[in-house]
């Protein structure tokens, strides 16, 4: 039976979206790539038709953080039909932020595998599908995924207590 | 049983281990009865929260477009992603079209979204000009002072640039300004005709054809191999087309053949997109655009440097040529024309149905 890719998109998207953001940290980029990666999965068949657009989308991601390519919204289409940003007041539009930085800034202490672990499990992907994205064996997943949460803590710990302390 | 580790702990947290598999039961069991675990179990699944919560904070605005831009951006009939190959013989004919016209039709979209003429025409002219080539509506091209830096411009301007846009880029870039700036000037002058003219160097790894993809029997004759398109291919240009059509071709779009060529796709305004396809090794871009009656307009992009550009454009063997406004024109080597239709000034090389021509023009106006 061929893929309903309709239900798939409906069912992935918004999280495939938030994996990608924490990538490319621009939401119309994760956006587009989100697109970008429906639209190359849709000729295939696959077996996990959820894990195959997130592999397709981690490559896309990775091939843009390689060439560092910057290219303008494809669709102005759905630009014009985007929901405008929510009203923030400038005080918690601010503090967001910041707050947003230093998660940027403790995944950045991540190594590569912890983090494309952790993101895949907060994406919601199971423990296969972790482990066919990352290559790593299925038995590794939790002690990964364990360490890798610990770690972000610390370092967002550490970020935040730098950012207290004073001078 | 023995106490948890720290992977189980986190598969088990995590909601990893199947409920109806004898392994969960036997972890339930053991996490009720092993203080040690429990709070290890505990303390595995505040942190997880703790995890979720912290990248609760970087989540982009939640949006989610219709499926059908997706099906949109996919383009008509997605086709499985294997390289579509054709027979021997039937890839042997598409090369020896490809070959043939689009290296004597040559630069010719360049031209006609880069130029304007100082002088206005109406629609008729471009009727009569075609008729003076004999029907065949044979563009010319010109070899102009244009270096790599203005070809560069041209593949700066936005997709969605009209005609006059592009020309205020294009002219802009060759007065020696960034293309940021060249975009803001012509979103500031809007569509206004700028009179200089912009010469452009005929590149032939970036070629126009227009050819008949289905032959519909009342359909105009379309792009003839003419002795002029013949003379003006050089060896080199065809054995490289050669070479590239023999290449399997697979479906992509826009944004991936963009990527692939660094620079945006050059594209008629209007036109119909038929497909995009992109070569896996060259990295040669196809782009078929619909001109109606049966005839489709085909723009071939590669990524070539800028010294092979020369290379290709030099190769060529064109003679520059200066095209005067007005009608069809021939240049004294006979091997370039220009037509200027509406103040465009049409540049380019080889044959062109004049039906279609006129197709091209419309949605340029």
């Amino acid at each position: 039976m061929p893929t309903d890719w309709a239900a798939v998109y409906r069912a992935t998207f918004p999280d495939l979206v938030r994996f990608l953001y924490r990538k490319v940290w621009e939401a119309d980029r994760a956006e587009d790539l989100a697109q970008e990666a429906f639209v190359r999965a849709l000729p295939h068949d696959p077996e996990n038709p959820r894990a195959f657009v997130f592999t397709v989308a981690a490559n896309l991601a990775r091939d843009e953080a390689r060439t560092a390519i910057r290219r303008r919204k494809h669709l102005e289409l759905v630009k014009a039909e985007q929901p405008q940003a929510t009203a923030e007041s400038p005080a918690d539009d601010l503090e967001r932020r910041e707050q947003e930085r230093m998660v940027q800034a403790a995944l950045s202490r991540l190594s590569e595998r912890d983090r494309e672990a952790l993101l895949l499990w907060d994406a919601g992907l199971d423990y296969d599908e972790i482990a066919a994205q990352t290559g790593l064996a299925r038995s590794a997943i939790g002690t990964t995924l364990s360490r890798a949460r610990r770690r972000l803590v610390e370092a967002h710990r550490a970020l935040e207590g730098t950012d207290a302390a004073p001078g | 049983m023995q106490h948890l580790d720290d992977a189980l702990i986190a598969e088990w947290v995590d909601g990893g281990i199947a409920e109806d598999s004898p392994r969960h039961g036997a972890i339930a069991a053991h996490v009720d009865q092993c203080d040690e675990c429990r709070i290890r179990v505990e303390e595995e699944r505040a942190l997880a929260g703790h995890v979720r919560q912290l990248l609760g904070v970087a989540i982009p605005p939640d949006h989610t477009p219709p499926f059908e831009e997706i099906l949109h951006r996919a383009g008509p009939a997605p086709k499985r992603a294997t390289g579509r190959s054709l027979p021997l013989v039937w890839r042997r004919l598409a090369v020896a079209a490809t070959v043939v016209v689009a290296g004597g039709v040559g630069w010719y979209a360049r031209g006609l979204v880069m130029e304007r003429s100082a002088v206005p025409a109406g629609a008729a002219v471009m009727a009569d000009a075609v008729g003076e080539t004999g029907g065949t509506g044979r563009m010319g091209g010109t070899e102009g002072t244009g270096g790599a830096g203005e070809r560069d411009a041209l593949a700066a301007p936005p997709l969605e640039s009209t005609v006059g846009k592009r020309l205020e880029v294009a002219t802009a870039e060759a007065a020696g300004r960034g293309a940021a700036a060249a975009e803001e000037q012509a979103a500031a002058v809007g569509d206004t005709v700028r009179r200089e003219a912009v010469a452009e160097r005929p590149v032939v790894d970036e070629i126009v054809a227009v050819r008949r993809d289905a032959a519909p029997p009342a359909a105009p004759a379309v792009a003839q191999p003419s002795p002029m398109a013949r003379a003006v291919a050089p060896a080199e240009n065809e054995a490289r087309m050669q070479k590239v059509a023999a290449e399997p071709w697979g479906t992509t779009t826009r944004p991936a053949a963009e990527r692939a060529l660094g620079r945006s796709l050059l594209l008629v305004p209007e036109l119909r997109v038929v497909s995009i396809e992109m070569t896996a090794d060259s990295g040669m871009v196809r782009v078929r655009q619909d001109l109606g009656g049966g005839a489709v307009l085909e723009l071939l992009e590669s990524r070539a440097s800028d010294r092979e550009r020369e290379e290709l454009g030099r190769v060529s063997g064109l003679v520059a040529a200066e095209p005067r406004a007005g009608n069809a024109e021939a240049s004294a080597a006979a091997t370039v024309e220009a037509v200027t239709v509406d103040g465009i000034r049409v540049i380019g090389r080889g044959a062109i149905p004049a039906d279609s021509l006129r197709v091209l023009m419309q949605k340029l106006r």
